[in-house]
């Protein structure tokens, strides 16, 4: 799937400027400070390149802004709109009492399916389906630690923010990896 | 008028498994047997008609389910028609139906709509015909597995299913005076609520499915460890490109990691760009170890040059895999490790000024094991084809 270039110029501008905006402040920085600054921008401007649509966004954001030094990066980026953060934090809060809600519901089914399972179904069918929603299960709670904000995310949200994340971060790997050729083709 | 009542039944059979009904005992067959009729030629008429009834019938979630239960319905009424009752070929368009069901269905549909066409076409048949008896059976049995398989289903109505084609083969001709309804479904509003969150989650694994490549999987554990190891390779790129913009000799040690790759060996590639290795041809050392290895990197080397994925399934299948130099000095200096005991540079005597390295993995074992515990890497210092070249890669269907 081939993103739209406009995604990518939107990102690209907003790195810039952000890196631009960076670079002003601190002249000698060490490797490791260049490079959290450098990705610390391009997540950002990633993020914001989707204007609050994303839940992955506003947590990235919500996060990033929570940290005192890189906050002032945020917000320079983000330009005056610095509700944001505010957004972010009552829509985690908000989800996540949301998500605590749905896990009980979840759970009194579950445990209404077991007993209707106990019943009706073969032994085995019940281990293997058992087993597999195991496995499934555990890998989802990988997929959870990986997104960022994926914690408070059910299922579904779980699975279309996984989509949006991975087109923005092809976008941001591409867009980079393109400026970095660009750069060292020139010196 | 039997036969098409029964089949009739096996149509709204969403609610209903039992399939030997009499009409006047059921008023939505009424009206379904009064309004509707079933000529051989196909009319859109009858399918209109067919629709509303469904969709008043079978309470809502999956409506589309209800249209290709009628069209499967409505073929079988031409097939009827067409053929007297030709029971192979009615077969074959149940079997082209079951298929083509499964390719619009995603997910657990297969299962309702394939048990129930199979019960549907068992019972218009009788019971007579044991070997098209277990056929069907076995068609139910089968695409239950399936369903089971691909996204970790809800046993309970996968019971009823494999109930439903046995009872009904059991019990053909025996007129049922009570419908029982299928548990767990349409009358439960937690299962319809179930179901269409199901659907909803199979669409959207779908569409994952396109983005991720590798992605040809139909089980879902695998599903998502595919897009597990995407996520984690895409971050893991955007580290290592902003890494890259430095262009300064980078102490690219904290990139090395256990990469644990769960469910396979056939995982992706993780190769990270530093790019900021010097370009000078830093790495003329010789192979501090046997001859043996010269061999294998100048065949990677070759391998290199027209394909970076098989030169890497190459290199994965020998347990070996790619550092940058500085790294692999690093590593070399710092621990004198049984563990890592081999380093050896490549240099490629191509235009494209190449420094790589060759390190054994420290797992120690040459099959391509899943625990390769350092990253493949590789500097994209190179040209203007390198950087495409580590896309390749880390991309193996690009």
């Amino acid at each position: 799937m081939c993103p739209h270039t406009s995604l990518k110029q939107q990102f690209l501008k907003k790195w810039i400027m952000g890196l631009q905006r960076c670079s002003f402040s601190k002249k000698n920085m060490s490797i490791l400070e260049r490079k959290k600054t450098i990705k610390l921008s391009a997540d950002i401007a990633m993020a914001s390149a989707r204007n609050g649509t994303t839940r992955w966004s506003r947590a990235l954001i919500s996060n990033a802004s929570k940290d005192g030094s890189d906050n002032r990066l945020v917000q320079q980026i983000l330009g005056p709109d610095s509700n944001t953060p505010a957004a972010t934090t009552t829509n985690k809060a908000g989800t996540r009492r949301a998500s605590v809600c749905k896990k009980i519901v979840k759970r009194s089914h579950q445990i209404r399916r077991r007993r209707r399972k106990c019943v009706a179904a073969a032994p085995v069918k019940a281990v293997t389906s058992s087993i597999s929603e195991h496995l499934v299960r555990k890998r989802r709670q990988v997929l959870k630690t990986l997104i960022p904000g994926g914690e408070f995310m059910d299922e579904i949200c779980l699975i279309e923010e996984t989509l949006d994340y991975i087109t923005s971060l092809r976008v941001q790997v591409d867009v980079m990896r393109s400026v970095a050729s660009a750069c060292f083709s020139q010196s | 008028m039997q036969p098409c009542s029964r089949e009739m039944q096996a149509m709204n059979s969403l609610q209903d498994l039992q399939i030997n009904v009499h009409a006047p005992h059921d008023d939505f067959l009424e009206q379904m047997l009064s309004t509707t009729s079933f000529p051989a030629s196909s009319s859109s008429s009858s399918w209109s008609d067919l629709n509303p009834q469904d969709n008043n019938a079978a309470a809502a979630g999956g409506v589309h389910r209800h249209e290709i239960l009628t069209f499967n319905l409505r073929q079988q009424q031409q097939i009827n028609g067409g053929h007297g009752s030709n029971p192979f070929q009615a077969m074959k368009m149940m079997m082209q139906q079951q298929q083509q069901q499964q390719m619009m269905v995603a997910g657990f549909g297969r299962a309702t709509v394939a048990a129930t066409a199979a019960a549907g076409v068992g019972t218009h048949q009788g019971g007579g015909e044991g070997s098209m008896q277990a056929l069907f059976n076995s068609l139910g049995y089968g695409s239950l597995h399936q369903t089971q398989a691909s996204f970790g289903s809800d046993s309970t109505t996968e019971v009823n299913h494999s109930q439903g084609p046995t009872a009904a083969a059991a019990m053909p001709e025996k007129p049922k005076q009570k419908v029982r309804a299928r548990r767990g479904q349409a009358t439960d509003p937690h299962s319809i609520a179930e179901r269409l969150r199901r659907v909803r989650i199979a669409e959207r694994m779908k569409s994952l499915q396109e983005l991720v490549p590798n992605a040809n999987k139909t089980d879902k554990a695998s599903m998502l460890d595919e897009i597990i190891d995407y996520v984690k390779f895409l971050q893991l790129q955007v580290k290592v490109l902003s890494m890259s913009r430095l262009g300064g000799a980078a102490a690219v040690a904290p990139l090395v990691t256990d990469m644990p790759f769960e469910g396979g060996g056939d995982c992706f590639q993780t190769s990270a760009n530093s790019g900021s290795l010097p370009r000078n041809s830093n790495g003329n050392r010789t192979p501090s170890d046997n001859e043996s290895l010269t061999v294998s990197e100048h065949q990677v080397a070759k391998l290199m040059e027209e394909d970076m994925g098989s030169a890497m399934q190459y290199l994965q299948g020998k347990g070996l895999c790619l550092m940058p130099i500085s790294l692999a000095t690093a590593i070399s200096t710092a621990t004198c490790h049984s563990r890592n005991p081999m380093v050896s540079n490549v240099n490629t005597n191509t235009g494209v000024n190449v420094s790589h390295l060759l390190l054994q993995s420290s797992g120690g074992d040459g099959s391509s094991s899943p625990s390769l515990s350092a990253l493949t890497v590789q500097s994209a210092t190179m040209g203007n084809g390198g950087v495409d070249g580590a896309a390749s890669v880390s991309k193996p269907l690009d």
